[in-house]
């Protein structure tokens, strides 16, 4: 068989093959904000985020709400909105879309709080604002924290690259805070990746992995 | 579930539209003869190019799909993920991985590129008409990315056009009418929810999933049927062929039942009408009928059906029952882009901006789609030019087919277990 025909069908076959999830591609852009706030002990208390929309998807989420003759919305519908969207953010798959690592565990959030939505006439954009309040406070003293958010299914896409975008608020002296961009997947990984089934855990490396296609603030004090 | 073909002829003509390019079949075991069957004489002389009758199946094969989505369902309803907080993320199906991954990726980039520009587009054709076209032009391109990357509609389509040995020509037919359906749903769609209805944008995202739904059941129908005459049939019928031995002149029995298959392999998908119509006719010039009376029951398969419609039949014209199914199958669940656009546009006071934007994206769609069934057509005709020298060739064909059949059901499969899951948890909150 000739080298070439059989490139070509290989070729082919490799479109036909299944070999590692698509990535959607996102529909919502959210510059967002996070402020990491701590408690008078000095211990990790809450994650404090502002999600401001793009213009497109914040006509699509307005779509059907009462627009009074000055172009706002009744506040009720609004906060409505903020409290649909908080408990769907809340859905164990989601998990807010943000997540607490310390040595790679996870840090429960207690329920959310200070949901709400604002909608900028001006600007044509919605922005959700809430508050993630650590279940356990956690003293820095246990180590670095690492504060990821990220939208598994991509259909998000979240920019915290504005000035200001991450900071810590009472935090103890000598705390830093430093953003860390998402880094591309290698194909390897990707694949790797691909083979493990949704709901199976994954291996350590790959974790490590996974958790850098997320936006990622490590906080670190002294 | 109905099947969408072209059903219902009469019982007699479906007994003609039986053949075989190999003369044991009728022989098969499975078979019974009927009293008086002399419908051999009837039917050999036919020459190719004539329309020929379409294949009668039974219902059994969608019946069989609808059992298989309810199944599909059930595990996927087990491994529920959930739906979306903000959307109803399109289900990508698969990408290549490695470097086309790679690919993908920058794809996405570009994508979003020029996706991130339509607002400041429709804004500009507020302050001014002449910018249109500057939203018409991102639209496209965006359409043209969009179709690039991870979506079933390519899948689908590709691999409907070359399991069925449909010409280049007929497969870019299928891409654009499908993306033309699929901007038309959703224009449809936000014209009816947002524009009459007032739905809010939730509302929405749940009739979404819902066309999604029925979307992906047709693609997994589509999978049924495409793997059930690619694949059971064929496998079916050489088994019956084996029992019976070689026919007088046949060839020697080859396994997985392909030796049925490569006799007639190196005619089929030839690049035009002509072309296909002169296959066509060589092969119906070899068969004889080897079809008594219907016996019933769905794996009597060695008869009813044409086993390799010759590409006079399936590449001539487009089969509109079948052809709808993938059009529909591609077209039914509207792409997110174009909701939200339109929704935007709506929300600006100037839905036209939207409508044109969205079937801007779908001509870019359907292009996109077209050059990809096409590339993946020639690409399997490039096998195929063996076939004429050697009979493995024309297995390697077969092969081909049979995966891209398997890979329809497969995608099917895979979209519908996750929609339905994802319907199942929208419903349960």
């Amino acid at each position: 068989m000739p080298l070439r025909r059989f490139a070509v069908l290989a070729f082919c076959l490799l479109c036909l093959a299944p070999a590692a999830p698509a990535r959607a591609h996102p529909h919502m852009w959210i510059d967002a904000r996070a402020r990491l706030v701590f408690d008078a002990a000095g211990r990790l208390a809450a994650v404090r985020q502002v999600w401001l929309f793009d213009e497109m998807s914040s006509a699509y989420s307005l779509q059907g709400l009462v627009r009074a003759a000055d172009g706002e919305y009744a506040a009720k519908d609004l906060q409505s909105m903020a409290d649909d969207w908080v408990a769907a953010l809340g859905e164990p798959q989601s998990h807010y879309f943000t997540w607490v690592e310390r040595r790679g565990r996870t840090l429960d959030f207690g329920p959310p709080a200070g949901a709400r939505v604002r909608w900028d006439q001006a600007a044509g954009r919605v922005s959700l604002s809430f508050e993630l309040p650590l279940k356990a406070p956690a003293s820095p003293a246990g180590g670095a924290f690492e504060v990821r958010v990220f939208d598994p299914t991509y259909f998000v896409a979240y920019d915290f690259t504005a000035s200001g975008a991450v900071a810590l608020e009472a935090a103890p002296a000598g705390c830093r805070a430093a953003y860390l961009p998402p880094q591309p997947l290698d194909p390897d990984s990707a694949l790797r990746l691909a083979a493990v089934p949704a709901d199976a855990p994954l291996p350590d490396d790959l974790q490590a992995i996974a958790g850098k296609l997320s936006h990622r603030i490590e906080v670190r004090c002294p | 579930m109905s099947a969408p073909g072209r059903p219902k002829r009469a019982s007699s003509t479906s007994r003609l539209a039986c053949r075989s390019d190999s003369p044991g079949w009728g022989r098969s075991s499975r078979t019974v003869p009927s009293p008086g069957s002399s419908l051999g004489e009837a039917v050999a002389p036919r020459q190719g190019g004539t329309p020929l009758p379409a294949p009668v199946r039974r219902v059994s094969p969608w019946a069989l799909g609808l059992a298989l989505a309810v199944l599909a369902a059930w595990a996927g309803a087990a491994a529920a993920q959930g739906g979306h907080p903000f959307g109803q993320p399109e289900a990508a199906g698969w990408q290549p991985g490695g470097w086309l991954g790679r690919v993908f990726g920058q794809i996405a980039l570009w994508q979003s590129h020029f996706y991130r520009q339509l607002t400041g587009a429709v804004h500009a054709w507020r302050q001014d008409g002449h910018a249109a076209w500057m939203l018409i032009g991102l639209s496209f391109a965006y359409g043209i990315f969009h179709a690039l990357g991870p979506g079933h509609g390519k899948a689908v389509i590709s691999a409907y056009v070359l399991a069925n040995r449909q010409t280049a020509r007929n497969g870019a037919v299928l891409a654009l009418l499908s993306a033309l359906v699929q901007a038309l749903a959703a224009i449809a769609l936000v014209t009816v929810a947002a524009g009459v209805l007032n739905l809010t944008g939730a509302a929405m995202n749940r009739a979404t999933l819902w066309l999604e739904i029925g979307s992906y059941a047709l693609v997994t129908a589509l999978g049924l049927w495409l793997v059930w005459t690619r694949i059971g049939q064929p496998l079916c019928a050489g088994l019956g062929r084996r029992r019976a031995g070689a026919g007088p002149g046949g060839a020697a029995p080859l396994p997985m039942g392909f030796a049925a298959l490569s006799a007639s392999g190196g005619n089929g998908g030839g690049p035009g009408k002509g072309d296909g119509a002169g296959a066509g006719g060589s092969y119906l010039g070899r068969a004889r009928l080897a079809c008594p009376a219907p016996s019933g029951g769905l794996w009597a398969c060695g008869c009813r059906q044409a086993h390799f419609a010759p590409p006079a039949l399936v590449a001539g014209r487009l089969g509109a029952g079948r052809a709808w199914t993938a059009v529909l199958a591609v077209g039914l669940r509207p792409c997110s882009g174009a909701l939200i656009v339109l929704v935007f546009a709506l929300s600006q006071g100037l839905y036209a901006a939207g409508v044109v934007s969205a079937l801007a994206m779908g001509l870019g769609t359907g292009l996109t789609v077209a050059v990809l069934a096409a590339l993946a057509l020639a690409a399997s005709r490039a096998a195929l030019g063996l076939g004429a020298k050697a009979a493995w060739g024309a297995r390697l064909y077969r092969i081909v087919e049979g995966l891209a059949a398997l890979a329809v059901l497969a995608l099917g499969l895979a979209l519908l277990g996750g929609a339905l899951a994802m319907a199942g948890l929208a419903g349960g909150n």
